[in-house]
Order: C-alpha cells, then structure tokens, then sequence
C-alpha cells in the first residue's frame, strides 16, 4: 500500500470523525435519527489491508464514536462485526470486474450498483447490531426494527451522498 | 506442539474479532468498567474540550431561545413570590423567615454534550468537583426535571438523563396528592410512563406531574411532564400513564444542578436505622 492512499485514509477518519462528533450526533432527524455516518470510512478501507489491521481500524473507529456518546462499547461491537463479515459480503456480491489488486472500494472503480449494495448491507447489519444490542430485550421487537431500519436509510443517503460529493471533485 | 501453533496462526483473524469483540461488549454492558477505567479519562478530557467548543458555538445561535425559556422560567418564579400573593386572612399575619431553613442550593452548568437515543442516555455538564459537584446530585432545565449526576471528574461531570433505563423520579398529579414513579420506556425521547398510580384518582389528559417531596435529590415541585394518554394496567388496580416530557431533550443548553444541603444529615440518619435492623 502506498504512502498516498495511507494519508488519504487518515484524512478520511479525521473528516468523518470530525462531522460525526460536531454534527452528525445532534441532527435527530424526526425525533431519533443520528446517521451513522463515520461508516464511511469503515467502508472504504482498502481491500489489501491485512484482515487484523482492519479489524482493528473498525474497532477503534466504532469505539471512538462511544467515547463521545458514553456508549461503551455499542459501536465499537457492531463496526468490528462488519468488518470481520467484509469478505464474506464481498465474495457475495459480484461486481462487473474482479476484485483485483489496486481496485479501491467505491463508485469510480466499481460502481453505484456494487457501492449502493455494499454500503447497505453492511449499514443495515451494523444499524441492527447498535439497535439491538442497545435494547437487549424483544419486547419492543417491532419498533426497534423499525428504528434501525430507518437509521440505515438515514446512513446510507448520507454515506451515498460523501461518496457522490468525493468523485465530482475527481472528476 | 507445532501443530497446535499452525492451528493457532490458521485462527489469528478470528481470535483478534473474538478478543474485540469481548472487549466492546464488556464495556457496553458493565458501565463501571467503561466511565471507571483511568485510561478513558484522559480520552473523555480531550472529547469534553472539544464537544465544551462545540457547545459555545451552537448556544450562541441558540441565545434567543435560552432567553425566552429563562423569561418564562422568572415569570413563574415571581408569580410565587410574597409579593404576588394578597392576605386573604385578615386576621394577626406574621412572616418569621427564621422558621426556613434552605434545603436546597443551586448551581448552574452549561450542557456540552447529551444523547437522547439509545436506552441510556447520558448528559456531560462542564462543572466537577472542583466546583463541588457530587454523584447523586438532581439536575434539571428551566422547563422541568433532566437527570441525576452518576459521574465526576475535576471539570466535568455525566448526568443520567431521565432518558436512562435505571432513572426513576418520585412524582406526583399536581392537585391530586397521589405519588407514582416516572420511568422510560426507551421508545421515544419526548415521552415516558408514570407507573402505581391508583385508578380511583380521576386523571384528566394534560395534568402537570411534579416532584414528590419524598425524593431528597429534587424540591418538590419541579415540572417533571404532562399526562397525554393513560389506561388501566393488566391489574386493573393502577394506571399505566403515558406522559410528555417537560424538559425538552432536543435542545438541552442551560441547567441547574441541585445540592440537598441537608441530605447528609438524611442519610446518616437512616444509617442509624439500617444499623440498628442488623444488629
């Protein structure tokens, strides 16, 4: 991996980090709604990175989040999850070409179908494992649901929309 | 022996995800472990400096509102002033102001950080013990009853909103003189259920609930929510109440935290009783 696209992605984990603490945990978009947006770092971790560095880049992002809403651990569990269930989800989803050396992950070398599909999954997976290991309980089984459901919407317009605003700028 | 290191090296990524996750999952439901460990204060210093910056930022822009709340918050404060009130009784009045002693003193704290939705929602106030803040402690806004202190650190200190699922406020009907609890039912963050209320009390929808007098962490009187539905419970001998919030959770800036000045003289008090039970 090449110096370049190693400060690309602090950049990224600063800018994402930043507008997630400042921002993103107050909008409360219709009562409950904070998007997850610091996923999009997590997403956009280069392929070639070795399992155990992302694993732990998906830890400490998550678990960073948790330092600023005194969650414990919530985040941190869920975005260690998707990281560790990122190959399977990979290996799933086929792409026009092959996931070759070099191919980052994103629009400008695979494109919105295989981002959109990626991103919501692997949204929709982390936006349940907060939820419900949140409540920890069933009894509100339906509306927590519905709240993740909603969350992952949320976070994906909002990861869909970076991703659309970083390729203008390539262009 | 070398197979078992060969098996071992074959797991490494699962045993790293195992051993995170453990670890996330540990701090997530042992609190004590999260908010107590001595390396997290150094990182919730920084978070608090930075989320104090943030706080500045946005109460500026919400100077007008704050202003208005504070105006009504005077407004209802001085409608129960001496001043407001004529003698009705015509007879001998005296007033012996010796006769109060203060029960409680308040403090003010400026909001620089809260949630409002998970199922434990805590609120980070920019005063710590250095300004005499202690665990325990009641807090609340203008508009009504916010949450009791569970944290201190030297500058700040992590209220447990009454958005928390351990939070419980002793609350009564104002004009009804029955007290119930108020606890949250982690669905929305504008309401919450007001439990043992019996069912011969007539509720009507929009009854104020306020603290009870019972609680040695709030004076009684503190706007705590308003009825908006109730229903008869499964016993059909109580209430379940649903109730409005009073405190607006979506825009907390301004708060006051309270000192029982007599709450230490209450406890050892009640010691004396406990020791008493076990002897």
């Amino acid at each position: 991996m090449n110096n370049k696209l190693i400060l690309t992605n602090i950049f990224r984990f600063l800018i994402v980090i930043f507008l997630q603490v400042t921002i993103f945990n107050y909008t409360n978009l219709f009562g409950y709604i904070n998007p997850f947006v610091y996923l999009y770092f997590i997403l956009l971790i280069p392929f070639e990175t070795p399992m155990w560095i992302a694993l732990i880049l998906a830890f400490l992002t998550g678990f960073t989040q948790d330092l600023f809403v005194s969650t414990g651990g919530l985040h941190a569990a869920a975005t260690t999850a998707i990281a560790f269930l990122r190959p399977v989800l990979l290996r799933t989803i086929v792409s026009k070409r092959e996931y070759e050396s070099g191919l980052q992950p994103g629009v400008s070398d695979l494109g919105w179908k295989w981002f959109l599909t990626y991103a919501g999954v692997s949204i929709l997976i982390h936006s349940l494992l907060v939820f419900y290991l949140d409540v920890f309980r069933f009894s509100h089984f339906f509306i927590t649901f519905k709240h993740a459901l909603f969350q992952a919407l949320a976070t994906l317009f909002f990861v869909a929309l970076f991703e659309f605003v970083v390729n203008i700028r390539k262009k | 022996m070398r197979n078992l290191l060969d098996f071992i090296k074959s797991i490494r990524i699962l045993l790293l995800f195992l051993f995170l996750e453990t670890m996330a999952l540990l701090f997530t439901f042992n609190e004590s472990a999260f908010h107590g460990a001595a390396s997290f204060q150094f990182f919730t210093g920084i978070n608090n400096r930075i989320m104090a910056v943030r706080s500045n930022v946005v109460s500026f822009f919400n100077l007008l509102d704050e202003n208005r709340k504070l105006v009504e918050e005077n407004m209802r404060l001085r409608e129960q002033l001496k001043e407001s009130y004529i003698i009705s009784d015509q007879r001998v009045f005296t007033v012996n102001d010796t006769l109060y002693r203060q029960e409680f003193e308040y403090l003010t704290a400026s909001v620089i950080n809260y949630t409002i939705n998970y199922q434990d929602n805590y609120i980070t106030l920019d005063k710590g013990s250095e300004q005499g803040i202690e665990e325990g402690m009641g807090v609340y806004s203008p508009a009504g009853v916010v949450g009791i202190v569970d944290h201190v650190s030297k500058n700040y200190c992590l209220v447990r909103s009454v958005l928390h699922s351990e939070v419980t406020v002793s609350t009564t009907i104002k004009d009804k003189g029955v007290t119930g609890t108020c606890v949250w039912d982690g669905v929305n963050y504008a309401y919450g259920v007001l439990k043992d209320i019996p069912v011969h009390v007539k509720l009507k929808q929009g009854d104020t609930l306020l603290t009870s007098n019972y609680s040695s962490i709030f004076p009684a009187g503190i706007p705590v929510g308003y009825v908006t539905e109730f229903s008869t419970d499964a016993t059909r001998a109580f209430y379940n109440v649903r109730y409005r919030i009073a405190a607006d959770f979506g825009n907390l800036s301004s708060v006051y935290i309270i000192r029982n000045l007599i709450k230490g003289e209450l406890e050892e008090l009640e010691k004396l009783k406990e020791d008493k039970d076990e002897q």
